[in-house]
């Protein structure tokens, strides 16, 4: 159970006037799971980015269970919104990929891998060439390789966007149910209101220039479908569609502003 | 089994694209066989009917009797697999050479601005002239022996090899390198699992370009300064009017050329299945 803090961060790109994030504070509670909304350009993948190590802040801290972030590391696996995943590996060799980078000997590794395929729907699948495998295979096999390093925080960068409702529906179902077997805090980036009320403990919802936050949603749609309510009564559920349509009304507003 | 797996296989689409299929690998197949058949067929006509002397333009049949002789008694002290021995081995040794320097070279290049920065200036000021130009200063340098050939062609494979192999390098998609970062990957283990597999597909690129250029540039260099080989077994030809054998021997050099770019397109087929499909 880890947690993260975004304390006064802000971030200047070369050739952007002002700040792309400015000043933003979050703090991630071990366990929860977070979505980040927002109109594109405000900074959603830059905020993963700093969590990931892929660049730092220009001032301001990112934590991790209390140290500063200085650079990647498996205790943070990023699921990327066009999956990037290995071609000239197969299923197997991807899914084990981080396994191989700490030296788990082969056995070992392909016995984790397996059992992550197989909780994601994948298990059969495992010698197929990605380019094989449609695109909830592949959204799926991201997921999988990251979990398979077992980081105690799990980022998502838009990774449902390409996918078809129905096939997407599925996929995040499986998140939750992962999720809450393992207890991993979980920050998510979406362009889609409704995943992100579904899913989340909490949704973020920022604008842009200077990227900030400016509203935050609680949310236990995702903890109700854990306990077995279903996906589509859930989403249709009154309190879930005021909500919807309160952060809707709020994004609208201050894209008329 | 995942619930939306039988979905997800899209089973319509291998047979919606199998109708079309047909047709097309025929055209694809039997049109450049055609144009190949119409041309021999035009040019066995002009040579029998007594248009062209023979002198200049050989009967097909006339060629193909001479490739059982010139591969049997030979031609000008060698036979034919005489010449195209020493014509392979200058290749394939200059080959072996410009991929054992070539490539790692090109990591380098690619992975390092330093020694980009000392490499490509060399590489541009060379690459763009015509190695016969530069052929009468090796053979001044290194004699009219099999050194300077080897350099010549050695030289004519390595630019390529190296620029494909930098850029290689240098084109790894950016969330495939932080991806495997973020799954653990240390710098040095990124080169090797990550950085090296994602150039392949371009290093074999470069490998087939550099194979082209050397091939040609060889056939060229053995007209100028040989005693041995299928650029000097058609130059010598050429001295007495052995029309047939000057055509024997560029069958030879286009049949060699097709050959050791199937080879290429094979190995890319099998090393690097995913090129084209990500
Ligand atoms: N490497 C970079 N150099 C310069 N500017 C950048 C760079 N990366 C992002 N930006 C700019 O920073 C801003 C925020 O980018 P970011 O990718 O974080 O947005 P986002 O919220 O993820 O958008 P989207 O929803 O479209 O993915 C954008 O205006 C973008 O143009
Ligand atoms: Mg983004």
């Amino acid at each position: 159970m880890t947690d993260l803090r975004f304390d006064q961060v802000s971030v200047y790109y070369p050739g952007q006037d002002g700040p792309v994030l400015d000043r933003v504070s979050l703090a991630l509670a071990p366990g929860e799971l977070v979505a980040v909304i927002g109109a594109s350009g405000c900074g959603k993948t830059t905020m993963l980015n700093l969590v990931a190590g892929f660049q730092a802040p220009a001032s301001g801290r990112v934590m991790v269970d209390g140290r500063d972030v200085t650079g990647p590391g498996a205790d943070r696996a990023v699921v990327f919104q066009d999956d990037a995943l290995f071609p000239w590996l197969d299923t197997l060799g991807n899914a084990t990929f981080a396994a191989r980078m700490q030296g788990v000997r082969r056995v070992e590794r392909e016995a984790r891998a397996r059992a992550v395929l197989a909780q994601v729907g994948l298990a059969g699948a495992e010698g197929r060439r990605i380019w094989e495998l449609s695109g909830g295979m592949r959204q799926r096999l991201g997921l999988a390789r990251a979990l398979v390093a077992d980081p105690a925080i799990l980022l998502l960068d838009e990774p449902f966007a390409a996918l078809d409702a129905l096939t997407r529906e599925t996929v995040q179902e499986l998140l939750l149910t992962l999720w809450g077997k393992s207890g991993k805090t979980v920050m998510l980036v979406t362009h889609d209101i409704e995943e992100a009320l579904f899913l989340a403990t909490r949704v973020i919802v920022m604008a842009p220039r200077p990227g900030r936050i400016v509203d935050a949603i609680k949310a236990d749609f995702g903890r109700r479908f854990l306990a077995g309510e279903a996906t589509r009564a859930l989403k249709s559920d009154p309190a879930f569609i005021r909500l919807r349509e309160q952060v809707l009304a709020g994004v609208f507003a201050r894209a008329a502003a | 089994m995942h619930p939306f797996d039988s979905q997800l296989a899209l089973p319509g689409v291998a047979e919606a694209t199998e109708p079309s299929r047909l047709p097309r690998i025929a055209r694809g197949k039997l049109l450049p066989v055609a144009t190949i058949a119409a041309l021999l067929l035009a040019w066995w006509g002009a040579a029998h009917a007594g248009l062209v002397s023979p002198l200049f333009l050989p009967a097909p049949e006339a060629v193909f009797a001479k490739l059982v002789t010139v591969a049997g008694d030979g031609f000008v002290d060698a036979t034919l697999g005489q010449h195209l021995a020493a014509s392979l081995g200058r290749m394939l040794g200059a080959f072996a050479l410009a991929v054992a320097t070539g490539v790692p070279l090109g990591l380098a290049v690619g992975a390092s601005p330093l020694v980009r920065g000392i490499v490509d200036p060399l590489i541009e000021l060379y690459r763009p002239v015509p190695p016969l130009a530069y052929l009468p200063l090796m053979v001044i340098w290194f004699g009219i022996g099999e050194l300077s050939k080897v350099l010549l062609i050695y030289l004519a494979v390595l630019a390529p090899v190296v620029i494909a192999t930098a850029a290689g390098v240098r084109g790894v998609p950016r969330d495939r390198l932080n991806a495997a970062r973020a799954l653990g990957a240390s710098r040095f283990q990124l080169g090797h699992a990550v950085i090296l597999p994602n150039a392949l597909p371009d290093i074999l690129t470069g490998l087939r370009i550099g194979l082209g250029a050397g091939w040609s540039t060889l056939v060229a260099a053995e007209l100028v300064a040989a005693t041995r080989g299928v650029g000097f077994m058609i130059q010598s030809a050429a001295q007495f009017l052995v029309t047939d054998v000057v055509l024997l021997g560029i069958f030879v050099i286009a049949a060699v050329a097709f050959a050791l770019d199937g080879l290429i397109r094979l190995a890319q087929r099998r090393l690097v299945p995913w090129q084209g499909k990500v």
